[in-house]
């Protein structure tokens, strides 16, 4: 019988957040109203639009 | 008969590609290289000399062996720069594969003894990250290390410091970056060696009157040496040529020697030079892996044909 336990499930918790905790701050601050990119200064989806905006970007994104 | 031949064919076809495929995109490169090292750094285009023209006829191909010098490699050995570079990537890249095994081996061996039905998400979930843009991922690193970063609001908060630490622009912030990056390379190799072991292995352990702690030790550590094997060497030797980490979250004084190599070529436009410090780096990181394989093939020779863990237990 294989016993998960609690060491295991930290383990694994621990590995995945440390993965993933980047990724997610990245994400939430993309939302984030400031051009300052350390101070949260409300939400909002501006970055997106100036981002479909961007010719620059699209081009890249596309080819 | 007539059918056994076939197959030897079609085999050696079959082997033969991917050969040919290695030869021609990276020995073939690598031997540009090793010719660029022997060479003179000169204003032209290609900004090194001499040049090997085929047209030129036998008394062309002679003059260009003899412009050919090893003046390079004396530079590398003469500035101490570079020593220091392939001391710092050797170290860099040892530290960071010793916390990459430290760290990933709970995390993959917590994946090997995970119920069948969710092992395969988890280990997609462990690989998922590197499907996004690496470096994107390297620059949420240094959002997060900043001066006034993620990092820092959360320690001060805690009250862990009162002040705000520099990450960025240290080793440790390379180390960071490191281990973040090459962390599945380590789990997934990990992984695949400690699924294959037999559990019935430990619970006879405990039978016997092991303590965990001892099982693991003796049983599940040297049951999954191929994997530590395999993933120290796919972590190691890429470590040592990194470049991009130590350009974005370490400091010119870090100078590995990716970091050497680039600003040779790009800084200096001193091509040899750089392509002699290419050829070093990679004498250097060839033995180990020369030693590697051979005892890899030691373990599946005639003389250990029932498999690896008995052949071990008779040669240690």
């Amino acid at each position: 019988m294989k016993r998960f336990g609690t060491v295991n499930l930290t383990a694994l918790a621990l590995g995945l957040a440390f993965l993933y905790l980047p990724i997610a701050i990245l994400i939430i601050y993309s939302f984030n109203d400031s051009r300052l990119v350390t101070v949260w200064a409300g939400a909002s989806l501006r970055w997106y639009r100036e981002l479909l905006r961007d010719e620059a970007m699209l081009d890249a994104a596309s080819v | 008969m007539q059918n056994t031949q076939q197959r030897d064919l079609v085999t050696r076809i079959a082997i033969l590609m991917p050969y040919l495929w290695l030869i021609a995109l990276f020995l073939v490169p690598f031997l540009i290289v090793l010719k660029i090292s022997f060479s003179q750094t000169t204003i032209a285009q290609p900004p090194y000399t001499p040049v090997l023209d085929l047209s030129e006829g036998w008394e062309g191909m002679k003059q260009f062996f003899a412009a050919l010098s090893t003046e390079n490699y004396a530079t590398l050995v003469s500035d101490s720069l570079y020593l220091w570079s392939y001391l710092k990537s050797l170290q860099v890249a040892a530290i960071s594969t010793v916390i990459l095994l430290l760290t990933a081996y709970p995390v993959a061996y917590a994946l090997a003894r995970a119920p069948r039905r969710w092992q395969g998400v988890l280990v997609l979930s462990v690989v998922l990250p590197f499907w996004t843009s690496f470096l994107i991922r390297v620059y949420a690193w240094i959002n997060i290390l900043q001066h006034d970063g993620l990092l820092n609001q959360a320690l001060i908060a805690l009250r862990i410091v009162d002040a705000p630490v520099t990450w960025l622009a240290t080793d440790t912030a390379v180390y960071i970056g490191i281990v973040y990056s090459y962390f599945p390379f380590m789990v997934l190799p990990l992984f695949a060696a400690l699924e294959k072991m037999d559990n019935a292995l430990l619970e006879a352990a405990a039978d016997l009157g092991a303590p965990p702690w001892r099982a693991f030790f003796q049983i599940t550590v040297p049951l999954s040496l191929p994997g530590i094997a395999a993933g120290t060497l796919l972590c190691f030797i890429p470590i040592v040529g990194e470049f991009v980490i130590p350009d974005l979250l370490g400091s010119s004084s870090t100078a590995m020697i990716g970091q050497t190599l680039w600003l040779e070529f790009f800084g200096n436009r001193d091509w040899p030079v750089a392509s002699a410090l290419a050829v070093v780096l990679l004498a250097i990181l060839v033995p180990p892996i020369l030693i590697y394989r051979q005892r890899e093939t030691r373990q599946y020779s005639p003389s250990s044909f029932r498999g690896a863990p008995e052949a071990r237990a008779r040669n240690p």
